[in-house]
């Protein structure tokens, strides 16, 4: 009986939705958090509801299982697509389809029906099995030596390296990616981390497979709106998530140029400016500087194509992941973008 | 059996008042998070933390990799039962509060450094990267501020020439302490912000890092976490309004009602803050904390030391 009622509590509340964004969707997806009913989050351990948005050829469907394996029950997979006869990995195999521009409505009614038991909770897509072999091998048959080292259960574990201070501390391998918060779709991070600071860093952007696009960005105001969910974006990444959801709520709509410049000033007032001042520097343009382009609505560009990855890079080399968060959200790499196919296109 | 009552009514209160606290930061945060991002508020914002910790209640708990266990299961425990230690020391009036300890500002410092080890564990033990990373950067701005916190409540207790806080209390009878030290309070701040892992200084579980130590937290554990994260921001705040904006004193009301209001004008100030003002950066933050922050806490007991001769 009370356990009834806590699910039909449970069924009333907004939707905690993951959203993997793939190929074709651009940004998007970020405007979604304008709705009340929803609650984007950036952890999938946190949703109920996973929407996979876009395409998801090859390695990015692979990403998509493992993200899909990692929500708790009761959970459900939305597929917000454009291309339904394009790749559909085992995650969304058994996903309702939604076509349309609005999802909400889809989103809404799984997380009731799956919170009041009316269907059941997705099954587990990949095998609870060890993706490398490791038994048997070095001292401690974890693959490595000594006691370090080795790559048990598919993880690489840590082995000791010189750092930037001349000590020889532990240096652990991680792949980060590719639908982490604040990274631009299909990007993936191969780092060799030194506590929390970066030594090595490779960046990899997965396929993002071609074909019909969700995201339709008018040409003409196409660049402002962008610019919008970018800072939605960077802004839920600042941790100022009742802001972002301003500026997605602006995204959606051709906002007034009061409106954009009210935006504006709450976030130059936040110290997201200073925050971001001196991390990422490349051209001697800081992350800050990149920030506040995006803000001023009389820019007419806002955008540039960003630098190649391999600069990235470089610049994350020294910084603290944290910061290296920053650098890669400030930059907006342009992985897919509406804007880039509409300028290849003409 | 009055015994008894007695002996069970003190764990109870405050364990009540902590679970009223927390419901009243997740109103306040649901309300301030309206205003600034234009929707206005609406009935949802009562109804909305009971309805997602519904949610948390029915969701699977997580599993990962090779965790420790134990820790990952004790921290949150850890984490609101020191939230609950630091609030029985508040007094209520002139004559109760749950435990009047004498060196009741020793123990809110211990309460203070054991959260520390309460976040960071919650972190670690997850055994994943997020979470862990997380962890690294909190443990760096905890071990900054929390010098800030004894200097600003040691400068306070000397006008009181105790360490009780009842007689701080009494101390700043016609002039409270936010007016006789005035970098006492918004030092404090940053501590409770910091020391609950709160807006600009949501180090421990920001979204840039997924939800850090949350990140692989998911069910009745995180409404947990959840809790006591808005149960200390609770009780820093019952510390703030007793030990900077005289406590249970005022005119007309009964002391309870003052120390009900003052700690609800500071809660809605730091929760404010939260979606007002962004996250710090952490090596920033260190630095300022170190060369700007603590000598200005240093200056406060000056100060205090000063007017005391």
């Amino acid at each position: 009986m009370a356990v009834a009622a806590v699910r039909r509590l449970a069924a009333t509340a907004p939707v905690p939705v993951f959203v993997a964004r793939g190929g074709g969707t651009g940004l998007l997806p970020v405007e979604l958090a304008f709705d009340a009913r929803l609650r984007l989050v950036v952890s999938p351990r946190h949703a109920t509801v996973l929407v996979a948005a876009g395409r998801f050829p090859g390695p990015l469907g692979v990403a998509v299982d493992r993200v899909h394996d990692q929500l708790p029950a009761p959970r459900g997979t939305l597929w917000w697509t454009a291309d339904v006869d394009g790749d559909r990995p085992a995650a969304l195999r058994d996903a309702s389809v939604v076509t349309d521009a609005d999802p909400v409505g889809s989103v809404v009614a799984l997380h009731r029906d799956l919170c009041l038991g009316r269907i059941r909770s997705d099954a587990a897509v990949l095998a609870d099995d060890p993706p490398n072999r490791f038994e048997g091998r070095g001292d401690h048959g974890q693959g490595g030596e000594g006691m370090m080292g080795g790559v048990p259960w598919g993880r690489p574990m840590a082995m000791t390296g010189d750092d930037r201070d001349g000590l020889a501390l532990d240096r652990l391998p991680v792949v980060l990616g590719p639908f982490l918060p604040g990274f631009p779709n299909g990007l993936r991070v191969h780092a060799v981390l030194q506590g929390d600071v970066v030594q090595e860093a490779k960046l990899e952007v997965l396929d993002l497979g071609s074909g019909p696009r969700l995201d339709r960005l008018d040409p003409a105001a196409g660049g402002a709106q962008h610019d919008l969910r970018w800072l939605a974006e960077a802004l839920r990444l600042a941790g100022l998530g009742a802001l972002a959801v301003r500026a997605a709520r602006l995204a959606r709509a051709a906002p007034a140029p009061a409106s954009r410049a009210a935006l504006a000033r709450l976030v130059r007032r936040s110290g997201l400016p200073a925050a971001w001042s001196g991390v990422g520097v490349i051209d001697g343009e800081d992350a800050r500087a990149r920030l506040v382009r995006r803000l001023d609505p009389s820019a007419p560009e806002g955008r540039s194509p960003g630098p190649s990855l391999e600069r990235v890079a470089e610049v994350l080399v020294g910084q603290d992941w944290s910061d290296a968060v920053v650098t890669i959200c400030s930059f907006d790499l342009p992985t897919d973008r509406a804007e880039a196919v509409i300028e290849a296109q003409a | 059996m009055t015994a008894q009552a007695e002996v069970w009514a003190a764990p109870l209160l405050t364990a009540g008042v902590l679970a009223a606290g927390a419901y009243v930061v997740a109103v306040l945060d649901a309300a301030v998070a309206a205003a600034v991002s234009g929707a206005g508020i609406g009935r949802s914002v009562l109804a909305g933390p009971l309805r997602r910790a519904a949610l948390l209640v029915v969701q699977q708990p997580s599993a990962t990799e090779r965790p420790d266990a134990a820790s990952w299961a004790l921290a949150p425990a850890l984490y609101a039962g020191l939230a609950a230690a630091g609030l029985a020391v508040i007094p209520w009036s002139a004559s109760f509060s749950v435990a009047d300890v004498e060196a009741g500002i020793v123990l809110w410092g211990t309460v203070e450094s054991l959260a520390i080890v309460a976040i960071f564990l919650h972190g670690w033990s997850a055994n994943t990267h997020q979470s862990l990373l997380a962890a690294y950067r909190f443990l760096a701005a905890g071990l900054s501020y929390l010098l800030l916190s004894m200097f600003v409540l040691i400068a306070a207790a000397i006008p009181a020439e105790s360490l009780q806080l009842s007689r701080i209390v009494e101390s700043q009878h016609g002039l409270w302490n936010v007016v006789r030290q005035p970098l006492g309070l918004p030092l404090f701040a940053v501590v409770a912000l910091g020391s609950s892992t709160w807006g600009p200084l949501n180090l421990a579980d920001g979204d840039d890092l997924s939800g850090g130590t949350t990140a692989d937290v998911s069910g009745r554990p995180r409404l947990v976490w959840s809790g006591a994260r808005a149960a200390m921001l609770t009780s820093f705040s019952a510390m703030a309004a007793t030990v900077f904006l005289g406590g249970w004193q005022g005119p007309v009301l009964p002391g309870p009602a003052w120390v009900v209001l003052k700690t609800l004008v500071v809660l809605a100030a730091l929760v404010a803050s939260g979606h007002l003002f962004a996250r710090v950066r952490t090596e920033r933050f260190v630095t300022v904390c170190w060369l700007v922050l603590l000598p200005l806490a240093f200056l406060d007991l000056v100060i205090a030391g000063v007017e005391a001769l």
